[in-house]
């Protein structure tokens, strides 16, 4: 007869929701009562959920149905009760008919989804977005910077006029602005990730990013492997059931993890063989 | 010693957990993540003849502790089946086909395909309820698709079928007709529609619910079907602990198949239920969980 033990402990799997505080998601009506762009390319959306969902803590995002279009994973940019805020890059179908929707009507949204990923200790942050990566480090603006911690915040885009009022909102949310673009108007004439020239890495407790996959990748490579545990990058992937069923959010080829359940954010330390590939 | 194995149509299982089909099961990674959890054995994504991309998403809506999804039987088609058998084997964990056709011939050319690459078992899944032309939306006869595939292959036939009023004579014909094991149930008929929105929120419209909620139903049908024929059972419905699985053993299981649970618990959901079966026959007194089955009939 096998032992009980063996059968049990062949593999060790810890009911990983529980371990990590995560709790199921819920549904609820989101009413939109604000939609304003930051820049050219971002738009800042404001809705009001008619039912709370469990407390979100970044990185985690929930999907968004807008009715008569598909659902999509989208980036919790603030969390408040039933505050529920996005920024959204209007690049499909589906993000421009939300961009587009009218004061007081409803969409859909179920979450949280993903793992928590939120450093507690006090200090001083580096953070570092991307395009529409800019909600998530929003929400964890709101979390670890307002009135808590020293936070320089970069915001990278192509143009001057990408970056609009981005560097105010910044502001609001107690962080220091630093803009970067292929302008002279930006503060650093390049890009977010060039920021890492101009300082010592050894004076942040925290590092975190969400950008596109390539200046993530930059950011692997720049970074040296002494603080690689310090150093949080958040990744996008295509989401289908946003709830760790359905295998379509695999992120790394030949690796079993996957966006919703694994992450979407991840310690360097814990992924950079992976992202860098065949750079290594 | 406490013996967790348990044997289902000849196949032995070390323990009586294994997936529901629709949990991963497609890509090498998505296989090594049910793998890593510890199920007994896998049971595939329904396979279709073709590929099939499925519905676009919301496909799935969390409601209380349970789930209603419309996935539209998103799988990479027949021809993925010996990549994930070889994945699979390497691990020594028996491998259970899901398939499903619109017609006697589509089940028969998915069995045979099935059959050759070397899984363990197949299971008929007849009571697909959210694709047309699919399960519950088919015009074939429950017992006439058993008969044909049963004819034609030589490894174990288990047939999945949905709740409804006619259950345990749907079972007879199954069992009649060949069927080596009952797969009991699959999610049940089900939408969500958002009061706000006014609209369904799953692209499809209509899906099927899953989870918690239709737990009571799998036990009673797994109980009655059970009850009348002793036959074989494999219970699917809302299994998310240790009590749920035992008290669908006690009914007449032979095994489980989970889902739901993996999203309310995470992939450490096997070994926890594992633990606490463990727990129980200790304190029980249970040497072998095979003495479990049925149980509650006695």
């Amino acid at each position: 007869m096998e032992n009980i033990e063996n059968v049990i402990k062949h593999y060790k799997t810890e009911t990983n929701h529980y371990k990590n505080g995560l709790i199921k998601a819920k549904y609820t009506s989101a009413k939109i009562y604000s939609i304003k762009p930051l820049s050219k390319t971002l738009y800042l959306v404001k809705t009001i959920t008619k039912n709370e969902i469990p407390d979100p803590k970044p990185p985690q995002f929930v999907m968004t149905w807008i009715p008569g279009a598909e659902a999509i994973p989208l980036s919790i940019a603030w969390y408040d009760r039933d505050e529920l805020w996005f920024i959204v890059k209007p690049v499909g179908e589906t993000t421009n008919k939300l961009v587009k929707m009218q004061k007081n009507t409803y969409i859909g949204v179920y979450g949280p989804l993903g793992k928590p990923l939120l450093p507690m200790s006090r200090g001083k942050y580096l953070l570092l977005a991307g395009g529409s990566g800019l909600a998530v480090i929003t929400h964890y603006m709101q979390k670890i910077c307002l009135g808590k911690n020293y936070c320089e915040t970069v915001y990278g885009a192509w143009s001057p006029e990408e970056v609009g009022i981005i560097p105010d909102y910044i502001r609001k949310l107690g962080g220091k602005p630093v803009t970067a673009c292929l302008d002279n108007e930006c503060d650093i004439n390049g890009l977010a990730t060039d920021y890492l020239d101009y300082v010592d890495i050894e004076n942040y407790n925290y590092i975190i990013a969400c950008g596109p996959l390539g200046m993530l990748r930059e950011i692997a490579s720049r970074i040296n492997n002494r603080y690689h545990d310090k150093v949080i990058l958040v990744l996008e992937s295509m989401v289908k059931c946003g709830l760790g069923l359905c295998g379509s959010c695999r992120i790394f080829p030949g690796k079993n993890i996957f966006l919703c359940i694994d992450g979407p954010g991840f310690y360097l330390k814990d992924i950079r063989e992976y992202l860098l590939g065949d750079e290594e | 010693m406490t013996c967790l194995k348990t044997r289902v149509t000849g196949i032995e299982l070390r323990h009586p957990i294994m997936n529901a089909s629709g949990v991963l099961a497609l890509s090498e990674e998505a296989l090594e993540k049910l793998i890593e959890s510890n199920v007994s054995a896998i049971v595939t994504k329904t396979l279709t003849l073709k590929p099939r991309e499925g519905y676009p998403p919301p496909i799935i809506v969390p409601i209380g502790n349970g789930l209603v999804n419309a996935v539209g039987l998103a799988n990479p088609g027949i021809d993925a089946l010996p990549f994930i058998v070889d994945t699979v084997k390497k691990e020594t964990l028996p491998v259970i086909a899901s398939i499903g056709g619109k017609n006697i011939d589509e089940y028969l050319a998915l069995a045979v395909k099935a059959e050759e690459a070397g899984v363990d078992a197949i299971e008929l899944n007849l009571s697909c309820p959210n694709v047309l032309g699919y399960g519950l939306h088919s015009n074939i006869d429950t017992g006439d698709i058993v008969k044909n595939v049963k004819g034609s292959v030589k490894i174990p036939v288990w047939a999945k079928l949905g709740f409804s009023k006619d259950i345990v004579e749907e079972a007879g014909k199954a069992l009649s007709n060949g069927a080596d094991a009952l797969v009991l149930i699959n999610t049940l008929p089900a939408t969500v529609i958002d009061v706000y929105a006014m609209k369904p929120v799953l692209s499809n419209k209509v899906g099927g619910l899953s989870g918690p909620p239709i737990h009571p139903i799998m036990l009673y049908t797994v109980y009655t079907v059970y009850r009348e024929y002793k036959c074989e059972i494999i219970g699917v419905g809302g299994v998310t602990d240790w009590a749920s699985t035992i008290d669908t053993i006690l009914a007449g299981a032979r095994a489980v198949q989970i889902a739901t649970a993996f999203y309310l618990k995470g992939y450490g959901v096997v070994n926890e239920i594992l633990n606490g079966i463990k727990k129980y026959m200790e304190e029980q007194g249970i040497k072998h969980l095979e003495e479990l089955i049925g149980k509650a009939h006695d």
